[in-house]
C-alpha cells in the first residue's frame, strides 16, 4: 500500500509542474478561444491518470520520481526532486532523522509513509463521503421533477439550471425560469452536452478525490470549471450570433446564484464568476487564425514538455542499474571518484567512477550498484590508469550504513569532503598509494619461512576478508599466498572459505609455522592450522580437517552450497522463467532468471551437515525493481544466505542484513528464491509453463520439513 | 404552513387536488403518473410534505383539501404585497397599471368591490 500511495505522490507532483505550466500557458492565452484551455487541463488529466509516461529529451518535468519507491527500503533515505537546492534542503534532515538504525527491524521511513498513505486514504473516504451525500441530495430534489422536452426537466426549488447524470444526462431547469431565458439557458446546456462536459467535470473531481492533498490541483479544478463555463458560453454565442449577447448574458444574471457549487455532478448554469462570464460574452470576437495557431502551438508545446519524463543519464561509462561497471574501461579524462566503505573494521571497500563536479549526482540506486573491489584489487585498478593522487578524488560512502562512517553525506556538493573525513580519507589514501605492502590491509598477516622445504624462503601472507556484501561475521575468504622474491606471481595460492577470524601465522615453540584462527563460537575459541604441501597446493588443516572448504582463488564471489547426499553435477546454465510470488504463492509479476553454475568447489562441514560449494551467478531480466537489482548486480552473496541444494535442506540466515536464499530441487529444474526472510518470494523453473503456484507449494513444503536448524 | 411559497410544480399537483377532490390517494398517484411523470413513492412524498405544511389532509386513503384553494392564495398575494409593497395596495395596484392598463372589466369589477366593502362597514 506504501508503494501504491509513494507511486500516487510522485504522480501529483509531477503533475503539479504541468498545472503550473497551464495555469502560465492560460495568462498568456486570454485572448484565445477557452476550448484550448480546456484541452490543456485535459493533458494534466492524462499526466494524473496514466501511470507511466515515455521519456522525451523535450520533458522539463525536473525529475520522474521525486520520492523513490527504495526510500523505504534506503539506509540513507533521499529524495530526488530534479531540484538541488530542495534536495540539499530536505535530504540531510530526512537521512539523519529517518535513517534506520543498524540492526533495527523497522525503517523509520517506512513508518512515516504507512502513516502517510493512511491519512491518505481517509482523505479519499471523506471525499468520497461527501460526494456521495451530495449527488443523493440532488437526487432526491429531481425526484418530484417533471418532464417539459426531450430530456430536459423542470424542477422546483432549485436555484439554478444544472445537468445530472453522466451516461443519460437530464437538463434540469427552475420551474419558475422565464420562457426568454429557458432559450439560453437549454442552449448553454445542450452546448455542454456536445462537449462532453458531463463526463470530464466528474473525472476531474475523480482524480481530485485521488489527488485531494495537492493544493495545486484543487487549483486546477477550481479553473477547469471555469474554464469549461467560459467555453460553453463561447459556443453558444458562436451559434447563436452576436445578436444574442445582451440577452444571453441577462439570462445569466437572473440565473446567478450567490453560492459555489463544488460538488461534482451538475454542471450548473449560475455558478462561477457571473460577472466574468458576462463580461466574456459581451466582449466576445471569433478568433484570428492566429490566436488559435498561438494557442495550439502552446498546447502541443506543453505537452511535449510536460507529458514524458526526463530520460535518464545514458553515458556509457554511468552505472546503470542493471549493468555493473567495468573498472578497468572508465573515462578518467577528468580523474576518477573512489568511493569507499567499511564493511567491518578495517575492512573496506571500493568502487570507482569517472571524476564528476558533483558527486552527488548519481543516483542512490547508480552508487548501490557499484561493485565493490577490496584494497588489493582497488589498487590495481588505480594502477592501470595514468593518473596522479591529485587527480584521485577519494569519497567515503554509505553503502550500506557503516558506523565507521559518520553521517551520510561526507562530501559537500562540489566535492570536497567534510572537515571530520579529512583524516579517514588520508588513511585511505595511504592503504591505496602506499608502497608498503604491510600496510596495504591489516586484516592480514605476513612471514617470510620456508612453506614447502625447498631450501628458500618465500613470503607468506595469509589474508582474510569478510565477503564483499557481509556486515557482519560470518564466511570468510581465507586466502595464503607464498611467493619467492624477486618473482612476479606467486608460488602458491590458496583460498578457502571459512568461519575463522583473526587469522596470522605464528611461528610455535617447536618452530614450525602454523596458522593461528580463532573460531565464531562463544565463547570464542583458538585454534592451531598446520601448514601443508599436498598434489602442489597449500593446505592449512587441523587434525587431517581443512580450516574450511578449499575453492578456485579467481571469481569467488558467490558461493553455494549442497548438502550430501547430492547426484547434482553442478555444472551448466539455467535459464528459468520465474514469477514472483506472495506468501500463498499467488502470482504477481512474471521475470526470468538465469542460474549459471560454473565452478564446483570443494566440501564443508555445517550444522552436522556437509556441503558442497558450487560457484555462481544469478541475474533477474523482466524485473525493473531497483532494490532487488542492487542485490544481485551487487554479486555478492553472503555465504550464510545463498544456498544451492542438491537434494533440499534450509539453514536460516544468521545474521539481520538483505539475504537472498535459493532452494533448488534435485533435479535442478525448479528453484525457489526467497529474499530477506519471508519478504519476497521468487519462483523459477526450466520448464516455461510451470505452474508458480504448484512450484512455490511443492517446494515450501518440503523446506519446512527440513527446518531443523538448532 | 399557509405562508408556504409552492413551487410551479407543486402548485399544479396541488391543482390536481383541488380541483377532483376528494380523491383516493390511489387515483392521485395514477394522474401524477399520467400528468407529471411521477412514480407513486414521489406522489406520496409530496402529498406527505404538503399534509404537513396543513394545506391537505389524508384520511385514511382519501385525500381532501384543509385549506381551500382561494384561501390558500389569498394568504400569498397578502404575504406579497406585505412583502413589496408594505401592505399598501394603492401602490400594488398603482404598480400593477403601470405596466398594463385595466380593462373596463377589471375596472368595473374594482368598483363593484369597492362598492361592497364600504356597504358592508
Amino acid at each position: 500500500m506504501e508503494a501504491v500511495f509513494l507511486k500516487v505522490l510522485n504522480m501529483s507532483i509531477t503533475a503539479s509542474w504541468i498545472v503550473l505550466a497551464v495555469m502560465a500557458a492560460r495568462l498568456l492565452l486570454k485572448k484565445a478561444p477557452k476550448w484550448i484551455t480546456v484541452l490543456m487541463w485535459g493533458l494534466v488529466g492524462i499526466r494524473l491518470v496514466c501511470p507511466i509516461s515515455l521519456e522525451s529529451a523535450f520533458s522539463l518535468i525536473p525529475s520522474a520520481e521525486p520520492v523513490p519507491s527504495s526510500i523505504i527500503y534506503a539506509n540513507t533515505p533521499v529524495i530526488h526532486s530534479g531540484i538541488s537546492q530542495v534536495n540539499d534542503l530536505v535530504n540531510p534532515i530526512i537521512s539523519e532523522s529517518l535513517a534506520p538504525a543498524v540492526g533495527a527491524h523497522v525503517n523509520p521511513m517506512q513508518t512515516v509513509t504507512f502513516i502517510a498513505s493512511i491519512i491518505w486514504l481517509v482523505g479519499m473516504a471523506g471525499m468520497l463521503l461527501y460526494t456521495a451525500v451530495s449527488y443523493l441530495r440532488i437526487r432526491r430534489n429531481v425526484r418530484e421533477a417533471i418532464p417539459s422536452q426531450e430530456n430536459i426537466w423542470l424542477c422546483d426549488h432549485v436555484d439554478t439550471p444544472f445537468i445530472l447524470g453522466v451516461l443519460r444526462p437530464r437538463i434540469f431547469l427552475p420551474s419558475a425560469m422565464g420562457e426568454q431565458d429557458q432559450k439560453f439557458v437549454i442552449a448553454h446546456e445542450q452546448a455542454h452536452l456536445k462537449r462532453h462536459d458531463h463526463f470530464w467535470k466528474p473525472l476531474g473531481f475523480v482524480l481530485l478525490t485521488i489527488y485531494w492533498f495537492n493544493p495545486l490541483l484543487w487549483i486546477a479544478y477550481i479553473l477547469l470549471c471555469r474554464d469549461i463555463e467560459l467555453a460553453c458560453d463561447e459556443k453558444v454565442i458562436r451559434e447563436l450570433g452576436a445578436e444574442n449577447k445582451a440577452s444571453y448574458s441577462n439570462a445569466l444574471i437572473n440565473c446567478s446564484v450567490p453560492r459555489k457549487m463544488l460538488a461534482a455532478c451538475p454542471l450548473a448554469f449560475g455558478e462561477g464568476s457571473v460577472k466574468g462570464r458576462v463580461k466574456s460574452v459581451l466582449n466576445y470576437k471569433k478568433p484570428g487564425f492566429w490566436i488559435i495557431l498561438v494557442a495550439v502551438i502552446s498546447c502541443v508545446a506543453v505537452a511535449v514538455c510536460f507529458l514524458p519524463n526526463p530520460t535518464h543519464a545514458s553515458d556509457p561509462d554511468t552505472p546503470t542499474v542493471s549493468q555493473p561497471v567495468n573498472y578497468y574501461t572508465l573515462d578518467a579524462s577528468n580523474g576518477l571518484d573512489v568511493y569507499v566503505w567499511e564493511m567491518a573494521e578495517h575492512s573496506y571497500s571500493f568502487g570507482v567512477l569517472p571524476h564528476s563536479e558533483t558527486p552527488r549526482h548519481w543516483l542512490s540506486s547508480e552508487l548501490m550498484s557499484l561493485r565493490g573491489a577490496d584494497v588489493n584489487e582497488m589498487r590495481q585498478i588505480l594502477a592501470s590508469y595514468d593518473l596522479g593522487e591529485k587527480d584521485i578524488h577519494i569519497i567515503p560512502w554509505q553503502n550500506p550504513y557503516s558506523s565507521y562512517i559518520a553521517g551520510p553525506w561526507i562530501v559537500g556538493e562540489d566535492g570536497t569532503p567534510a572537515e571530520a573525513m579529512e583524516e579517514y580519507i588520508l588513511s585511505v589514501k595511504e592503504l591505496l598509494f602506499s608502497d608498503d605492502p604491510s600496510i596495504s590491509d591489516p586484516a592480514n598477516s605476513f612471514m617470510v619461512f620456508d612453506v614447502d622445504g625447498d631450501g628458500k624462503e618465500e613470503l607468506c601472507t595469509l589474508t582474510f576478508s569478510p565477503p564483499k556484501s557481509s556486515l557482519t561475521s560470518g564466511m570468510q575468504i581465507i586466502r595464503f599466498c607464498a611467493t619467492e622474491p624477486g618473482a612476479e606471481q606467486p608460488k602458491y595460492v590458496s583460498v578457502y572459505w571459512g568461519d575463522y577470524y583473526y587469522l596470522s601465522l605464528v611461528k610455535c615453540e617447536d618452530g614450525v609455522v602454523r596458522v593461528m584462527a580463532i573460531d565464531q563460537e562463544t565463547p570464542r575459541r583458538t585454534h592451531m592450522f598446520d601448514i601443508s604441501i599436498t598434489d602442489g597446493v597449500v593446505r592449512l588443516t587441523k587434525k587431517g580437517q581443512e580450516i574450511g572448504a578449499y575453492i578456485q582463488p579467481e571469481n569467488h564471489d558467490m558461493f553455494i552450497y549442497t548438502p550430501k547426499p547430492s547426484d547434482a553435477d553442478g555444472e551448466g546454465v539455467f535459464t528459468m522463467s520465474a514469477a514472483e510470488v506472495d506468501a500463498n504463492g499467488v502470482v504477481l509479476k512474471r521475470c526470468e532468471i538465469t542460474l549459471e553454475i560454473t565452478k564446483k568447489g570443494g566440501k564443508i562441514s555445517r550444522s552436522g551437515m556437509e556441503f558442497t560449494i558450487f560457484e555462481c551467478a544469478v541475474s533477474f531480466s523482466g524485473i525493473n525493481d531497483p532494490f532487488l537489482t542492487h542485490l544481485l548486480t551487487c554479486s555478492h552473496f553472503d555465504i550464510d544466505t545463498a544456498w544451492l541444494f542438491g537434494g533440499l535442506g534450509y539453514i536460516p540466515a544468521k545474521n539481520d542484513s538483505d539475504s537472498i536464499v535459493l532452494y533448488m530441487d534435485g533435479e535442478q529444474k525448479n528453484c525457489l528464491i526467497e529474499i530477506n526472510q519471508n519478504d519476497r518470494f521468487f519462483v523459477a523453473s526450466t520448464d516455461p509453463d510451470f505452474d508458480p503456484a504448484a512450484v512455490y507449494k511443492s517446494l515450501s513444503e518440503k523446506l519446512s520439513d527440513r527446518l531443523t536448524y538448532s | 404552513m399557509q405562508d408556504y411559497q409552492m413551487g410551479v410544480i407543486e402548485s399544479r399537483f396541488a391543482d390536481l387536488i383541488w380541483e377532483n377532490e376528494p380523491i383516493s390517494s390511489t387515483e392521485l398517484s395514477r394522474r401524477c403518473e399520467e400528468l407529471l411523470s411521477w412514480k407513486k413513492s414521489t406522489t406520496y412524498t409530496v402529498l406527505k410534505r404538503l399534509c404537513e405544511k396543513g394545506i391537505f389532509q389524508n384520511n385514511k386513503g382519501t385525500v381532501t383539501s384543509v385549506i381551500s384553494r382561494q384561501e390558500f392564495y389569498a394568504v400569498q398575494s397578502e404575504k406579497f404585497v406585505e412583502e413589496t409593497f408594505h401592505g399598501s395596495l394603492p401602490a400594488f395596484l398603482t404598480a400593477f397599471t403601470a405596466r398594463k392598463s385595466l380593462t373596463p372589466e377589471e375596472v368595473e369589477t374594482l368598483r363593484r368591490m369597492v362598492a361592497e366593502y364600504e356597504e358592508g362597514r
